[in-house]
């Protein structure tokens, strides 16, 4: 199932929640849509799922139009954040009901339903969970119930609102690997919103960046890490070190000090530079491209995260190495190993 | 403990055991007598049968109060809200003349009805109608914060695994409500079947047709019947409590299918 999104704009209030989206999924991907919160990912992802509706633009699976159609006839397969599980019903009847529900000329027979229950319950690996109610489960159960119960429906598409947003960050972590090799398993062309990049970049095929309603990038993981499109999306992705400076002449300057960088193709005026953390590389005192003082380290596993006062002023945060140790008061010369300036 | 258990004896307990004291002064024959009296059967009839009816409209009326209150927005809603618990907080006669007032022939809603053929004060309507009224804001009350709890995002999600809006109605959302119904529906009953101020200024209060059984134990108590009036009050008891007793049992077996999250 392939699914284009045209020009989509949905309005809350005086509140733009989507501003001109454009977007294709193809068939039997894992996209995921990247965002802060109040970015427009959900909004996208229920508009899609038929929970919600557009002031304009167009939806489409396999190029038939999917507003003519309510989220009942869309065959969409959805998993909230907060599980949504029927609390009356057992397991299996959560499971079982987007089959005990369907017309009664598509309806199966029980022991179909039943046999195509237990096979979802063995695909989410709980079987044993089948009698319990869902306030007897955890929350990784719960979720893997309820991404069971959406794909008891044989969903054309499926689409996971904040998916592990609820739980806490070990499992996160498990069921993100689980959730990448059942997609292979099942290969349904697949949608999830995610804010938290580690999640969006580990799992997904592709990620599609969003702030403000529109999109800023869309790319493999390796692509809007590498190489981020926008300021936004820099600053979004990776912990990044921003810098105002100014390029004049050939000449990039933080505050009154120029720096040693080379401008190829940069338009004068005020810009913004992006390093990674990591990517700023620590030597003696006019080695670089920055000189500052160290303030504050900390160390965290296999690198030390130190708090430097640049001399133009600003304050940055780096990620070094623990080869050499840094010390509070240690003056240190910075050269960014890759770096990207964007205008405005 | 100590203090709860006294507490209750002292303002439940000790009272209806008082009651049935009182009614054992009669022998099991006259209390038999006093029962199957006609104007007793007929007022034990009236009163249950009316209050069952109208706590079966309150709760399906109620529900949809409920439902409009929660789940929408609207001007005024805040008000109406409020205006849930004025039958709670009317005193009951107040209640009482104020429909009696606009149900009877000459009354706002009187006069078009009774063009229509339909007397509504003075008769067991009229008693109906009053149940409706003071029993309400009962079923209101008790489902409305279980449905405020109740997540909208179980209706989308069973929209999208494909249930029409009725299937979702019929398997998801009364399901979750159900304890809180009977719950509302047991509390308007009980409470419509005690009622008295607001009931005898509308029900013209005919022996055998709408007289309501405390108003015929009030009567059988000014005429010195104590005996009697006794014995018509420990047949409402006893039946009050096993209803509400079942309906109890029903509640905890309903709830059982949804433990405490």
């Amino acid at each position: 199932m392939t699914i284009e999104v045209r020009n989509l704009v949905k309005q809350f209030g005086s509140f733009k929640a989507l501003d001109g989206v454009d977007l294709k999924v193809d068939n039997g991907e894992l996209l995921a849509l990247l965002g802060p919160s109040g970015s427009g990912k959900t909004t996208l992802l229920r508009i899609i799922a038929g929970l919600d509706w557009p002031d304009s633009g167009e939806v489409s699976f396999n190029g038939e139009d999917a507003l003519a159609q309510g989220a009942r006839e869309r065959n969409v397969g959805f998993v909230f954040q907060h599980y949504a599980l029927f609390r009356h019903m057992t397991v299996f009847e959560n499971v079982a009901f987007g089959l005990r529900v369907q017309p009664r000329a598509s309806r199966k027979d029980e022991p179909t339903i039943r046999a195509r229950v237990k096979e979802l319950l063995d695909l989410v690996q709980l079987d044993w969970l089948a009698d319990r109610y869902p306030s007897q489960l955890s929350g990784g159960q719960r979720q893997r119930i309820a991404l069971a119960r959406a794909l008891a429906i044989e969903p054309r598409i499926l689409l996971l609102d904040e998916p592990f947003g609820a739980l806490d960050a070990k499992v996160r972590k498990e069921l993100r690997r689980w959730l990448r090799s059942l997609h292979q398993e099942i290969n349904v062309t697949s949608i999830f919103v995610t804010h938290d990049q580690e999640e969006a970049l580990e799992v997904a095929n592709r990620v599609v960046v969003m702030d403000k309603g529109r999109i800023e990038q869309i790319g493999s993981p390796d692509d809007v890490y590498e190489s981020p499109a926008t300021a936004f999306v820099h600053g979004f992705i990776g912990e990044s070190i921003e810098l105002p400076v100014q390029v004049e002449g050939g000449v990039i300057r933080l505050g009154d000090r120029p720096l040693n960088l080379a401008v190829d193709g940069l338009v004068s005026g005020a810009s913004k530079l992006f390093v990674r953390r990591h990517d700023m590389l620590v030597g003696p005192p006019g080695s670089g491209a920055f000189e500052g003082a160290v303030q504050h380290v900390r160390n965290f596993g296999p690198v030390q995260r130190a708090e430097v006062a640049l001399s133009g002023g600003e304050t940055i945060e780096i990620d070094a190495p623990r080869d050499r140790e840094l010390r509070a008061g240690d003056t240190i010369g910075l050269k960014p190993r890759r770096y990207r300036i964007f205008a405005g | 403990m100590g203090l709860t258990l006294s507490w209750l004896s002292i303002i439940i307990l000790i009272p209806l055991a008082g009651l049935f004291l009182k009614s054992l002064e009669l022998s099991p024959e006259q209390f038999w007598n006093i029962l199957s009296s006609r104007r007793t059967l007929n007022a034990l009839r009236v009163s249950f049968g009316l209050a069952f009816a109208a706590a079966c409209v309150n709760l399906v009326m109620g529900s949809i109060i409920v439902w409009a209150l929660v789940r929408y927005r609207f001007p005024g809603r805040r008000l109406f809200d409020a205006i849930v618990d004025v039958p709670f907080a009317l005193p009951t006669a107040v209640a009482g003349v104020a429909l009696t007032a606009l149900f009877a022939e000459t009354g706002w809603l009187g006069a078009p009805l009774a063009a229509l053929g339909i007397k509504v004060a003075f008769t067991p309507i009229g008693i109906f109608v009053a149940m409706i009224f003071i029993g309400i804001p009962f079923v209101v009350r008790t489902v409305q914060p279980v449905l405020q709890d109740l997540d909208p995002e179980i209706e989308e999600a069973a929209g999208s695994l494909g249930a029409s809006r009725w299937q979702t109605i019929i398997r998801v959302i009364l399901p979750s409500l159900g304890p809180a119904l009977l719950t509302g529906l047991a509390l308007a009953f009980a409470r419509a079947v005690g009622e008295y101020g607001s009931v005898i200024f509308i029900a013209g209060n005919l022996p055998n047709v709408s007289e309501i059984a405390p108003l015929l134990i009030v009567i059988r108590l000014s005429e010195f019947r104590y005996a009697d009036a006794t014995a018509i009050a420990v047949v409402m008891l006893v039946v009050s409590f096993v209803i509400i007793f079942a309906v109890n049992r029903l509640q905890r077996w309903a709830q059982s299918r949804i433990p405490a999250r």
